[in-house]
């Protein structure tokens, strides 16, 4: 009895910190409509911040503490006029992936990737409350909190403002009618956002170590919290956090303290299985299908798949490299790897690209692969083309779930859903270490087909080098049939493509499996390429990694994904040893792509070839036909 | 005898009766109008054949099927082809490939047939290419066939949906507000195109159209709503002549002309 009373007061002290940061994503959601994924990694910068004052400048702790909470209130506003360019939702999401990079990486490089200890507000000696036992600290995490959701209340309630708010969440043209300056006010739910997650960051340090993952883990979990409580509800997403805290608490306490982390995650896909509303949300009901996205436009799907040329372009090179190179196994050793990786983002492009949902968790499937194929040649006796194959299938039929779960789920869920996926598999292989062998990892076999061994890096090239190939020719297929422009057209519009009898839950689930195959079978020859795999290798970053070489290389393109696995693998080579140096340049790379220059680097391309081709052919006029004639008139004259 | 029969239907938009107990029905080969004020429910009762939406009550009869047991990417099977008010196109895709996926519901190879690009696939493909381009030639369309249809101008993407529609051989085609927005030239193009739908392909027509001179010019008859509320049917010249139409259209003018005051 006495240790359930512990565990539900432990439960609301966490919980209460949950709450704080959940409310945070919510006020700039409810608001401005956008997600922030940069939002964790936003109060762990402000939270050094912090740390420099009390450490290095001396100041009390108070002052500290509201230095850090001004920093994290402009750093908030900054980042809403960064976002700015952003108009769709998938940008946002992934230009706050970008920041979340950037973030990580410049805090790696002021502080260092080692956890420094933070001190806690109060140091007092704990007392017992009818037996529990509650540190002053504690309370004052809670008081703090309370204190906190009843001014944003207030706020809420009788300031203009605050009434201006509430109005503009519910209906944006009305608030802008009535003349109420909605700039500001965008910038005011930003700094509030910002200052809820410095407070939280602040309370969060002394419980474990600060350092640039602090708050990585703690945003899933707000996450669960706000979808749990409705994601439109404030007193719903103070309950969402308060009970995830106990639920949590109560699951380490009487299952097991292994299962914490994941549990959120199994939460969260309960939730919003079942009741995506949350707990007091109201019910948003959507009366037909939702039309077209405005971001369609972006894409170009006039010619799907890789050109004929470019296909013999890329078989000369990739055949030329390894004869060039033949002795130099690094250059090759990285060739390889970013063959790998080409499959993986071909995959991943039928998702982002063609389709049009999102996935943060990809470096979770090609973990899945990874394990499964170790296991299966290693633990089975499976030969390494049979597991390669089985690798695939069973990641495939993982993307089978995660598309039928993705039915339900709009945009935003399903990116939370994809990266608490990718949080909590990393996690599950890290606790299942009879079959995994947690932190310690496993060995893979050499590969072998029949009684060709490939144990050279040359060998290795030319495997897979011919799956890449396969890849290349089967996708190439897809996309320009029946199936690959289903994709397109769901991606385009929904309503238009079923009208046109495309069955919208087949084709997105058809999508996730191919997707997840794809990544299967990258998992299985990273394993064996490699000789070695821990859970290490396919953390959340990766997923993050993955994402971004898509959209750097440019989404909805074959070469595009190419070349993005190419920068991906080519960056750290030439930034040898510093992580943070190339982390930034993704993440630097990925920002100024996603918000100014939407098809990647394989647009990139096409602007210099288009340049290219004037300076060459400067007499060719006359020959244009209306196919060259695109957007010159963009016409969208409504009735 | 009657292709498309609809029976009492009625359904509601949290507290608005957008359709209240409508009735008309559909003769094989005849083209029939329905119009009606704004806000009418013209597009729901497109949305309720398409089976976007679900009506409370009453019953959509196609070919004496029951309709309403269809979800809505079976429908185009059974033989109904639609347009939106507010175009749908796969506006990042070619005009080719938008009436490529037209006829996504009379292609019927599987995954590996596609994926490995075997034969069967290739010959389909060949033929729905065939039959895009004899479509695209109908409607002057030839020219932009491999842009993409965002750059294409207004009118051309209309024509490209109502293309678009045609391309999968519907026995009935849903048009809805097809010559929207349209100047003079265009509407005389589209009204052309829809008088060859009945004569040279024997297609049954269901449209909503504002332009009351197209109407006139191409309807068998015409039902007339507002308010959900059939108010009227009858050949084009019994509606002109109807005092209930007139007084629909005319009041309505009045309110708006007050709202604008
Ligand atoms: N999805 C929906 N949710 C709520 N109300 C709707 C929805 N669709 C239509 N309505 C309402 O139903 C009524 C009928 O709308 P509908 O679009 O069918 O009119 P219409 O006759 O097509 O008008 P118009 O000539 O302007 O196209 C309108 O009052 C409209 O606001
Ligand atoms: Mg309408």
């Amino acid at each position: 009895m006495l240790m359930l009373g512990q565990t539900i007061f432990n439960g609301i002290v966490i919980g209460s910190l949950y709450a704080l940061v959940a409310l945070g994503l919510v006020i700039v959601f409810k608001s401005t409509n956008r997600i922030n994924f940069a939002y964790g990694q936003m109060a762990m910068f402000s939270t050094f911040i912090g740390y420099t004052l009390l450490a290095k400048f001396h100041l009390p702790f108070m002052l500290a503490f509201i230095g850090a909470l001004v920093f994290s209130a402009l750093l908030a506003v900054l980042v809403r006029n960064i976002l700015r360019p952003a108009k769709s939702e998938s940008s946002v999401i992934v230009a706050t992936l970008a920041l979340y990079m950037i973030f990580t990486a410049v805090a790696g490089i002021i502080w260092g990737w080692d956890p420094v200890s933070f001190p806690q507000v109060f140091t007092g000696e704990p007392f017992s409350v009818f037996g529990i036992i509650m540190r002053p600290n504690d309370l004052f995490n809670i008081l703090l909190t309370v204190i906190l959701m009843l001014m944003l209340f207030l706020f809420f309630k009788f300031n203009l403002n605050g009434i201006a708010m509430r109005a503009l969440s519910q209906n944006l043209v009305t608030t802008s009618l009535m003349g109420a300056s909605v700039n500001k006010l965008f910038t005011i739910t930003w700094a509030i956002s910002g200052i809820l997650g410095g407070v939280a960051g602040i309370l969060v340090a002394p419980t474990s170590f600060l350092d640039t993952n602090l708050m990585a883990v703690f945003l899933l979990k707000a996450f669960t919290a706000a979808v749990l409580g409705g994601f439109t509800s404030y007193p719903g997403v103070v309950i969402g956090g308060l009970s995830l805290g106990v639920m949590e608490g109560l699951v380490s306490s009487y299952i097991s303290t292994d299962l914490m982390d994941t549990f959120a995650f199994v939460l969260l896909i309960i939730v919003l299985l079942i009741r995506p509303e949350g707990i007091l949300g109201k019910r948003i009901r959507m009366l037909g299908k939702t039309s077209s996205t405005e971001e369609s436009g972006e894409f170009d799907s006039s010619r799907p798949g890789m050109s004929m040329r470019k296909k013999l372009a890329f078989l000369i090179v990739s055949i030329a490299l390894p004869f060039v190179f033949q002795g130099n196994t690094y250059i090759l050793y990285f060739a390889v790897l970013t063959g790998i990786y080409m499959i993986l983002a071909i995959g991943l492009d039928f998702l982002v690209g063609y389709t049009g949902k999102i996935s943060l968790g990809h470096a979770a499937l090609l973990a899945i692969g990874a394990y499964s194929s170790v296991i299966l040649t290693s633990k089975v006796g499976f030969p390494f083309w049979l597991a390669l194959l089985s690798a695939g299938i069973i990641t495939g039929l993982v993307g089978l779930l995660l598309g039928f779960a993705a039915l339900r789920l709009s945009g935003l869920y399903l990116a939370i859903v994809t990266l608490g996926l990718g949080t909590a598999v990393p996690q599950i292989l890290l606790k299942w270490d009879e079959v995994t062998n947690g932190y310690t990892g496993l060995h893979a076999a050499i590969p072998s087909i029949g009684f060709f061994i490939i144990d050279t890096e040359f060998e290795m090239y030319f495997l897979v080098l011919a799956i890449v190939i396969v890849t290349i020719i089967v996708t190439n297929n897809i996309l320009r049939s029946k199936i690959g422009r289903a994709f397109v057209a769901l991606r385009d519009s929904e309503a238009g493509a079923e009208a046109m009898g495309v069955q919208l839950a087949k084709y997105q689930i058809l999508a996730f499996v191919i997707s997840a195959f794809f990544a299967g079978i990258a998992g299985s020859l990273y394993a064996h390429v490699v000789g070695f795999i821990s859970p290490a290798d396919f953390s959340i970053w990766n997923s993050l990694l993955f994402i971004s070489m898509l959209f750097i290389g440019g989404v909805a393109s074959i070469p595009g994904a190419m070349l993005g696995a190419a920068f991906m693998t080519m960056v750290p080579i030439f930034f040898a040893g510093s992580k943070s140096i190339s982390a930034i340049l993704f993440g630097g790379a990925l920002l100024i792509i996603i918000l100014f220059f939407p098809s990647g680097l394989a647009g990139f391309y096409k602007v210099g070839l288009n340049i290219g081709k004037r300076l060459f052919s400067r007499n060719s006029i006359g020959l244009k036909g209306p196919a060259e004639e695109e957007g010159t008139n963009v016409a969208t004259r409504n009735k | 005898m009657s292709l498309l029969e609809i029976n009492n239907i009625s359904i509601s938009f949290v507290g608005l009766k957008a359709i209240d107990s409508l009735s008309f029905s559909v003769d094989e080969g005849s083209t029939v109008g329905l119009i009606g004020p704004n806000g009418a429910g013209k597009t729901t009762v497109f949305n309720c054949i398409a089976r976007y939406f679900k009506p409370d009550q009453g019953q959509i009869l196609f070919r004496g099927e029951d309709l309403l047991a269809f979800k809505p990417h079976e429908v185009i099977e059974k033989g109904i082809a639609r347009t939106f008010q507010n175009m749908e196109l796969f506006r990042s895709m070619t005009v080719q490939d938008n009436l490529l996926v037209g006829q996504h519901s009379r292609v019927n190879t599987g995954f590996f047939i596609n994926a490995f690009s075997l034969r069967k696939k290739k010959i389909n493909e060949s033929q729905i290419k065939d039959k895009a381009a004899a479509v695209m030639d109908r409607f002057g369309l030839t020219p932009y066939a491999n842009s993409r249809v965002i750059s294409l101008p207004y009118g051309i993407q209309k024509k490209v949906e109502f293309a678009r529609a045609l391309v999968s051989e519907p026995k009935l085609i849903l048009l809805d507000e097809p010559a929207a927005g349209m100047n003079p030239n265009e509407t005389e193009e589209i009204t052309e195109l829809i008088k060859q739908l009945r004569s040279v392909d024997g297609i049954t027509v269901l449209l909503v159209e504002h332009d009351m001179k197209l109407v006139r010019s191409i309807c068998d008859e015409i039902n007339v709503i507002d308010f959900g509320r059939k108010i009227a049917h009858g050949t084009p010249e019994e509606i002109s002549r109807n005092p209930q139409v007139i007084e629909a259209y005319l009041g309505r003018q009045e309110e708006n002309e007050y709202a604008r005051a």
